[in-house]
């Protein structure tokens, strides 16, 4: 749960999360743009299926694997936001056609 | 044809961007590899784009790397951004992945940067979503604007946790407590240190200033607690612990924990440099000179990495290590490397004087690196309980791979970032061994998970 | 330090902590001497196959012998889960060799009528499939455009070894055995009718000794007065990230474990103890991963390892009693997996009791005398 307290830019794009479409300013990374929109959550663990936010913000944790434009365990804390995004959780073990 | 180079560096903080200034102004051909989106690593993360209405929550020591910034952009460097390095050898071969696409180039000489993290302080319930790095929270203040929304705790130690603290507090943020897990011993022992810790005035003076605000905020603080928990369902709904002989709990939608920072040593383990052990602080850090230099010929390592400085020390030594390899690589004579590093020198050694203050009032508390409560997920990506690696070192496990092997940690998507150095620590508790004879998790490549087609689809060239 | 036993096992890895089980059960007093965190380990580096076909092409005997080891594999497994308590989730799904090759395909044709005449006891059930039947048996996964068929034998099937390595250890200790790791033994000394086995801190006395320390095992045993010609092969392997179950046979050269990653594997190189992992191999390794199940490309690797196999010159077994010091023997084979019931009991029983199998002397060091 997270809030803004300032505007960081004027340009803003649109994403969609787990189908929501969402606004975000650019430059956001795709973490902070699902905090910021009450995501809680960015996947369910592979070993227990838990619940899984990101802890560390800078690439090391892995805690923050989503799926991208289609393209399954990005590491969302490192990656910008672009117009058009599609961003979705993951949850568990991945098949093999996912 | 693969991709030559006179200097490889790995990191775009501000120890990598000094040595690329340095080594660019004598006409090396310099590529920097940087994994972030933006240059400025952790600690001046998206300063470039930076424009936050409140300046003086971030401060000019934030702003300074704008400065670095823009010195970085006017040099000819080839910079890469979202550029992870997943293999590299001591022969100056360095394998990268970019946009899904991996490209091999070759360096006469590599520099590593690659600064930081924040040392994993496993509490039960800390993989809960809510549960964070307060230098994670902090990264999202500075990137995005953001502020924990709710209530929040934060707990730990460390000169990063005051100066978050603040933050959050002028930015309205509902802190319902700080917890202060380090010892109160640790000022007697700091404390014959004090007079190098002097000649850095400014910083002693902030630090000073930030203990007095908090102090004087109104938000409880404790000290010498047990039993830290963090509680919830599918995400942190309070705190616990206890405080003396009384159990505390404290509603909670944000807990921020922070036990000071470590070396990411990841590459430079797969590279082959030799490290030691630094028993204050409790981390390895690579074996470097005065310039950088490692025990490998041709690998410099700098800044954070090399142990822990900060901001200032490490863009000193990314200069001092830019004129060496310039040096090394015959652009100046060592008279001129050496009158040319007076500066950044005299800067460096002032900085460092503080150094041994801070590591001794800082000292991570061993409490919150080898966790007493069983149930505790030691390594996150497998779930991997302190209680289970505990019964491994009893079947006979002497160190962090072959707890690797009994009990699968470190065998995840992290690759044993979070959990290798609680592992050893754990190990060296329950043998009672010093944590130089237990070692640490071997590092193989790929230093990040790679898809295969990525890994087959790019030329190798010997 | 002297620390007096019944029987010392020198070697902590497949072999001799399968054959220190077996004897501790057996009732004797037993001490395992295992080195320290990074030693060279093929136990945890192997890739975890109980694995038949192809095995004992000439010699007779341990044709016989791998076949009758993944008869007995069952019933180990079982007990080891029932009376140890873990699961090293073994399956016989049966294996699978691919081949995209006409020639090597016909090749292997005929080593399966070689083996088939070389297993009269047990019985030895392999044979060639075509494309269609193997496409059948790898289930969802597509198999690769470049496969003309495969070889079969229901006889194979896989398991996770490292769990194996732990179940042996727990047994060994619930069976009153005494492991010492961190205590690598440097010397071998015959007093009278005993043997001094010296560690860096510790004295270790016993009537009988063996030697199973893989790659370690020529310098040890030649202080028995053996010569064993042991030679290490590297041997890489990648492991990708966690998949839904989804490939139900063990293949030769791709598996899915247990928790559901792909292992990829089989090289082979000779690099003396370099057991560095390299990218050329591990581009090799993944191409023909991905000839074989091209959906594979997209997953991540996530780890690889190297280790190098304790190989002797055909490839089979050497047990081997000394003849100048009798009570010392040496146990070596890179195949420690799948021959873990046969060591836990018919090496046992030679070890304890001087009890031979049929055709045993097969394994001894004579055979390499031509």
């Amino acid at each position: 749960m997270f809030r803004r307290i300032s505007t960081p830019t004027d340009q803003w794009v649109t994403i969609i999360f787990e189908k929501r479409e969402i606004q975000v300013p650019k430059g956001d990374s795709v973490a902070a743009a699902v905090l910021a929109n009450q995501g809680e959550y960015t996947r369910t663990s592979v070993v227990g299926q838990t619940h899984r936010a990101p802890y560390c913000q800078m690439g090391i944790c892995f805690e923050c694997l989503m799926k991208i434009d289609g393209i399954p365990n990005q590491q969302a804390c490192l990656i910008e936001v672009r117009e058009g995004m599609k961003v979705e959780r993951q949850y568990g073990t991945r098949g093999i056609n996912d | 044809m693969t991709d030559q180079y006179d200097l490889v560096i790995v990191g775009g903080g501000p120890a990598g961007l000094a040595a690329a200034i340095e080594a660019d102004r004598y006409g090396l051909t310099v590529i920097v590899l940087d994994d972030q989106q933006r240059v400025g690593g952790q600690i001046y993360r998206s300063v470039e784009k930076n424009r936050h209405d409140s300046i003086e929550l971030l401060g000019d020591d934030y702003f300074y790397g704008r400065t670095l910034a823009q010195k970085f952009a006017a040099t000819d460097v080839n910079y890469q951004s979202r550029a992870s390095v997943w293999h590299a050898t001591a022969s100056g071969t360095v394998i990268y992945s970019r946009k899904n696409q991996s490209h091999q180039i070759e360096g006469k000489h590599l520099l590593l940067a690659t600064g930081a993290m924040e040392r994993p302080f496993p509490i039960p319930g800390w993989t809960l979503p809510g549960v964070m790095g307060a230098a994670a929270a902090d990264t999202l203040f500075k990137s995005s604007s953001l502020v924990p929304s709710g209530k929040v705790v934060l707990a730990g130690s460390g000169p990063l946790l005051l100066l978050i603290a603040y933050r959050l507090l002028e930015s309205a943020v509902d802190l319902k407590a700080i917890i202060n897990t380090s010892e109160r011993k640790n000022l007697l022992t700091a404390l014959p240190y004090f007079p190098g810790a002097l000649k850095n005035r400014k910083l002693l003076t902030k630090g000073i200033k930030l203990q007095w605000y908090l102090m004087r905020s109104g938000v409880p603080i404790y000290r010498g607690i047990d039993q830290l928990k963090a509680q919830g369902t599918d995400k942190v709904e309070s705190v616990s612990f206890r405080a003396g002989s009384r159990p505390q709990e404290i509603l909670v939608d944000t807990l921020l924990l922070h036990e000071g920072v470590i070396p990411n040593t990841q590459i430079t383990k797969l590279i082959g440099c030799e490290h030691e052990w630094d028993a204050c602080q409790r981390y390895w850090q690579p074996i470097t000179d005065q310039w950088g230099n490692s025990k490998l010929d041709q690998v410099t390592v700098v800044g954070d990495l090399s142990g822990i400085s900060g901001a200032k020390t490490a863009e000193m030594s990314g200069h001092l290590a830019g004129l060496n390899i310039a040096h090394q690589l015959g652009r100046i004579s060592e008279a001129e490397r050496n009158w040319q590093a007076r500066s950044y020198r005299s800067v460096l050694n002032k900085e460092l004087a503080i150094r041994p203050f801070i590591d001794r009032l800082y000292r991570p508390n061993l409490k919150n690196i080898v966790p007493a409560d069983d149930q505790t997920i030691v390594c996150r990506c497998e779930e991997v309980t302190a209680g289970q690696i505990r019964s491994s070192v009893d079947l006979n496990c002497v160190g962090p791979n072959q707890v690797k092997t009994q009990t699968r940690c470190g065998m995840g998507a992290c690759q044993g970032r979070m959990c290798g150095p609680t592992s050893a620590e754990i190990v060296a508790a329950r043998q009672q061994k010093p944590i130089e004879e237990i070692g640490y998790l071997h590092v193989r490549p790929p230093l990040k998970p790679i898809s295969i087609e990525e890994m087959i689809g790019f030329k190798a060239e010997r | 330090m002297d620390i007096k036993t019944d029987i010392i096992v020198i070697g902590g890895g497949l072999l001799g902590s399968s054959v220190a089980f077996g004897l501790a059960r057996k009732g004797a007093d037993v001490v395992l001497l295992d080195e320290g965190d990074m030693a060279h380990r093929a136990a945890v580096g192997n890739f975890g196959l109980v694995w038949v076909q192809n095995k004992g092409l000439g010699m007779h005997r341990y044709a016989e012998w791998a076949r009758e080891a993944s008869l007995l594999f069952p019933d180990f497994a079982e007990m080891l889960k029932d009376e140890i308590g873990i699961d090293v989730r073994y399956e016989k799904t049966g294996g699978l060799i691919m081949f995209t090759s006409e020639q090597a395909y016909e090749a292997q044709k005929s080593t399966h009528e070689r083996l088939r005449g070389a297993s009269e006891i047990f019985g030895y059930d392999g044979k060639m499939i075509d494309r269609q039947t193997a496409q059948e048996m790898v289930g969802q996964l597509r198999l690769g455009e470049k496969i003309i068929g495969a070889s079969y034998s229901t006889h194979d099937g896989h398991l996770n070894p490292l769990l194996l390595l732990t179940a042996l250890d727990r047994g060994f200790r619930q069976a009153g055995g005494n492991r010492f790791p961190n205590h690598a033994a440097f010397e071998i000394k015959q007093q009278d009718t005993s043997f001094q086995v010296r560690t860096q801190s510790t004295v270790f006395c016993a009537e009988k000794v063996v030697i199973a320390a893989g790659l370690g095992t020529p310098h040890l045993a030649a202080m028995v007065g053996l010569k064993i010609p042991i030679s290490p092969q590297k041997g890489q392997v990648l492991v990708t990230e966690r998949v839904k179950p989804v490939l139900p046979i063990a293949v030769s050269e791709v598996r899915q474990t247990d928790e559901g990653s792909f292992l990829l594997g089989n090289s082979n190189e000779d690099t003396g103890f370099d057991s560095s992992v390299t990218l050329d191999i591990m581009q090799k390794i993944l191409a023909r991963t991905v000839t074989l199940f091209p959906q594979l490309a997209k997953l991540n690797v996530v780890r690889t390892w190297s280790c190098l196999r304790p190989l002797t010159p055909d490839h089979m077994p050497i047990y081997q009693e000394s003849v100048s010091s009798p009570g010392a023997f040496v146990i070596t084979s890179h195949s420690g997996v799948s021959l873990a019931a046969m060591q836990s009991t018919y090496l046992a029983d030679w070890i304890l009791n001087g009890a031979i199998v049929d055709g045993f002397e097969n394994f001894g060091l004579g055979r390499f005398h031509v």
